[in-house]
């Protein structure tokens, strides 16, 4: 039955063409033979008349009805290539109204199937931290921190309370935008628990001028922008190596950009999987999930769907060298957060 | 703060299916050079062609000055403010240095050329640059050097956002090129901005702030330059190469001297001053011109067309000898001394056809060359034409016609020129392979990037004349006298 379907598929297109084509040469052979023979008579010049208005009507159909549809033509395989909600809006011509109305049902279909997607990942997210009752946590959390002090086990209760500041900053309070230095404290909270699993090994270095500090640190930026990057560095990178390793975060300003740069001396990857994830990159999926956190791929998104398509995060690898991922965000202010949070809230 | 001059972002280009560019980001500064170290070759020119011109884009973004010029959504198709210098000049020979600089350029409008002013104004950034020309010197009288050097200031001066240097290193001899990298450091720092893009890290070390590694047709990573970089690149990146480098190195083992089998006595040509050397069978001589003023004259003597203005030439060279006795394997070989039309065993058997009388009459010759290398070169042997293969089918090609036809001399002139560093390796390997089947190799040369790993012998020429002669053994204390010349 499937391939009685599949045979069934025909493009009229091709047929329309050739039919008129052939129409077209059969009427103008009539037209040039009728005047012929009736070159000597007086209806010669009444066929000469209907000729030309005949051509005339060819000239404006051409231009009227040909062309235009062969525009809507053009942009149905852009779509068909690009696949983006974008190329159908723009078509403006249509053969009549059912196909207008079968695309704008496609375009509502795409738009519902994004929103759907985005508000999955919104519930997923609030039904973890639903499940995770912060108070619950944090007084947990505390009670051990008290214990291990009566214990004199001062390092465990410098643990639980760095992981108390952790927990507060990633599952709480739900903001978009944080600016980079509530960013960076989070990561060096981070880095503070995960040396007690590494010791020595790992190391973090901060690096950013002097004449763009202040500016850099009250920039804003997407919640748990770094964190996912330098997760992965670790868990990607330096776990997998022998000896040491070095997560370097580099800051620039630019006239309209905050560049930042997550270096690691880890293992770093092939050629093959630095493709796929730069090419992962390009594609607006809010899928790609990795083990644990969020992937850097969602953040990527993020900062798509937050700032706009100028921005975003590029990958640089070489296998035995290490991975840099570079983070190119606007240089926002604190006044700009009510625009970009109501943007957000848009594309909700 | 930095400002930002480009930015490229997931520049996705295809063409017949293959990648260009696959997924390339870059970003340059103002006042950088930065370095592109091309491992492969493919891919630069549209690199370079997307950087002159904003064509459609399959996927990625460009940005100059932090404008969105050109992206997947919209091409403009127009120009970007970059001037590219490579291989082929833009500067107008019959013209002179001012009307070059000033006159010859976009946005000049006057329909009165003021010359006062325009000398006047070319005599002191001449002056600035401490280039000691006159502005009514004509473009044709001067040297690789100058010409680069006044393609550089044509652009600064131009206003140029970007200014591309794409392979220009082998066109300046080892003396010329701090020089010029003096020049371009200078123009650097007072806010220019450079790309520039070659296939060997010593010459991107000593001058670029970044240095970019190209491979798979894209930017694999971006180094910062420091000391360990050339570490990094010789072990890491271009380990592949330099492990087939030193295994050739390592191979080369120590020979009795065989006969003689060219010599020069006393030979002046040109800017070539009492120049004598010899090469015995089965010896790989690599010839330095330091000064890059001899290797065209050098290269007229050995193909037989000139004739030396005083001493002497053994075996006498002339057209009839060449391919016989000597060979020239002239710079960039695939697009000089192969033709595309005809197939790819008919150019592999040309070299042999001039010492088999009736070569071409009996099919029997050309069958048995076919069976005998068929393993070796692979199915491109059957090619029926030199279209679509790729470089290194063509250059094998190139080196096997002589490795079949067996000259008592092979002279490769610039052999690595314009070649990447993979390739590089594998001409190295095809040479050494010549000189295993007992052929005498001359290499001439005006770098020493890799050369010294296959040669027995050097012969360092200044100005025309022999001022150093060194065995294999001494090329480390040579290396540790002279760094700058010779580097690795």
């Amino acid at each position: 039955m499937e391939e009685d379907r599949k045979e069934e598929k025909i493009y009229l297109y091709g047929r329309l063409r050739r039919v008129l084509a052939a129409l077209g040469v059969v009427l103008f052979l009539f037209a040039v033979a009728a005047l012929f023979s009736a070159a000597d008579s007086p209806a010669f010049w009444l066929l000469l008349v209907l000729l030309l208005a005949a051509l005339a009507l060819l000239a404006g159909a051409y231009c009227r009805i040909w062309k235009p549809y062969a525009d809507t033509d053009r942009k149905l395989g852009v779509f068909a290539v690009r696949g983006r909600k974008e190329d159908l809006e723009q078509i403006r011509y249509y053969l009549r109204p059912q196909e207008e109305l079968a695309v704008e049902r496609m375009l509502q279909y795409m738009t519902t199937s994004n929103t759907l997607e985005l508000s999955k990942r919104q519930a997923q997210y609030q039904a973890l931290q639903n499940q995770i009752n912060p108070h619950f946590l944090y007084n947990t959390l505390e009670s051990i921190r008290s214990e291990a002090l009566l214990a004199g086990l001062d390092s465990v209760a410098s643990m639980c309370e760095k992981l108390a500041s952790f927990f507060r900053y990633t599952i709480s309070n739900m903001e978009n935008l944080v600016t980079v230095e509530q960013e960076i404290d989070n990561i060096i909270t981070y880095f503070y628990i995960q040396q007690y699993r590494f010791g020595d090994r790992l190391q973090l270095e901060i690096v950013c001028p002097d004449e763009d500090r202040e500016i850099a640190m009250k920039c804003l930026i997407p919640k748990l922008t770094f964190q996912p990057v330098v997760e992965n560095a670790i868990i990607h990178g330096i776990e997998q190596k022998i000896g040491q390793g070095k997560v370097t975060i580099h800051m620039m300003l630019t006239r309209k950009r905050l560049i930042i740069r997550i270096s690691d001396d880890g293992v770093g990857m092939d050629q093959e999987t630095l493709n796929r994830i730069n090419g992962q990159m390009t594609e607006r999926s809010v899928r790609g999930k990795s083990q644990g956190g969020i992937a850097i791929g969602n953040v990527h998104n993020r900062i798509k769907l937050l700032f706009g398509e100028e921005y975003g995060l590029t990958v640089f690898s070489t296998k035995g060298i290490g991975t840099d991922v570079e983070i190119t965000l606007p240089r926002t202010a604190e006044q700009e957060r009510k625009e970009i949070e109501h943007r957000a809230e848009e594309m909700k | 703060m930095r400002e930002e001059i480009l930015r490229m972002e997931h520049i996705l280009c295809t063409e017949g299916g293959a990648p260009k560019l696959n997924y390339l980001s870059l970003q340059i500064f103002r006042g950088e050079i930065y370095g592109i170290l091309c491992l492969e070759n493919q891919g630069i020119d549209k690199l370079v062609e997307l950087l002159c011109w904003n064509r459609p884009l399959e996927n990625g973004q460009v940005f100059f000055g932090e404008e969105l010029v050109n992206s997947m959504q919209e091409s403009s198709g127009r120009r970007n403010k970059v001037t590219v210098i490579g291989r082929q000049s833009r500067l107008i020979d019959g013209l002179t240095l001012a009307d070059n600089l000033f006159v010859i350029r976009e946005g000049f409008r006057r329909h009165v050329i003021p010359d006062r002013a325009v000398q006047t104004e070319t005599a002191n950034v001449l002056k600035q640059y401490g280039i000691e020309l006159s502005p009514k010197t004509r473009v044709s009288e001067l040297g690789s050097y100058h010409r680069l050097v006044l393609e550089v200031l044509k652009s600064v001066i131009a206003g140029d956002r970007l200014t591309i240097l794409w392979e220009i290193s082998d066109l300046l001899s080892a003396e010329e090129l701090p020089r010029f990298h003096s020049l371009i450091r200078r123009l650097a720092d007072q806010g220019s901005t450079f790309l520039y893009i070659y296939s060997h890290h010593e010459v991107l070390r000593p001058v670029c702030d970044r240095i970019a590694i190209f491979k798979g047709n894209t930017i694999e990573k971006v180094l910062t330059v420091q000391s360990t970089i050339r570490e990094q690149i010789q072990t890491v990146y271009a380990r592949y190469c330099y492990e087939k480098f030193f295994n050739i190195r390592k191979d080369m083992e120590e020979k009795p001297r065989g006969s003689e089998v060219l010599c020069l006595q006393r030979v002046s040509f040109g800017n070539i001053r009492e120049l004598s050397f010899s090469i015995t069978k089965g010896e790989n001589l690599l010839l330095f011109d330091q000064s890059n003023t001899i290797l065209d004259e050098l290269t007229g003597l050995l193909l037989g067309r000139e004739k030396p203005e005083s001493g002497n030439i053994y075996p006498a060279l002339s057209a009839e000898s060449r391919g016989k006795t000597v060979a020239v394997i002239q710079r960039n070989p695939v697009s000089s001394t192969l033709f595309p039309e005809l197939s790819y065993l008919e150019n592999l058997c040309f070299p042999l056809a001039e010492k088999v009388p009736y070569f071409w009459q009996k099919s029997k010759f050309r069958r048995s060359v076919l069976k005998e290398y068929r393993e070796e070169i692979g199915p491109a042997i059957e090619a029926g034409s030199l279209y679509g293969l790729s470089t290194r089918e063509l250059y094998t090609l190139v080196y096997y016609r002589y490795l079949i036809s067996k000259p008592d001399v092979v002279v490769c002139v610039q052999p690595f020129a314009e070649l990447d560093m993979y390739l590089r390796s594998y001409v190295g390997e095809l040479i050494s392979r010549l000189h295993r089947n007992g052929t005498a190799v001359l290499v001439l040369n005006t770098e020493l990037y890799d050369t010294l790993y296959i040669a027995d012998r050097l012969i360092q020429v200044e100005h025309g004349r022999i001022i150093g002669e060194y065995p294999r053994e001494r090329f480390d204390e040579v290396k540790l006298a002279q760094p700058v010349i010779f580097p690795d």
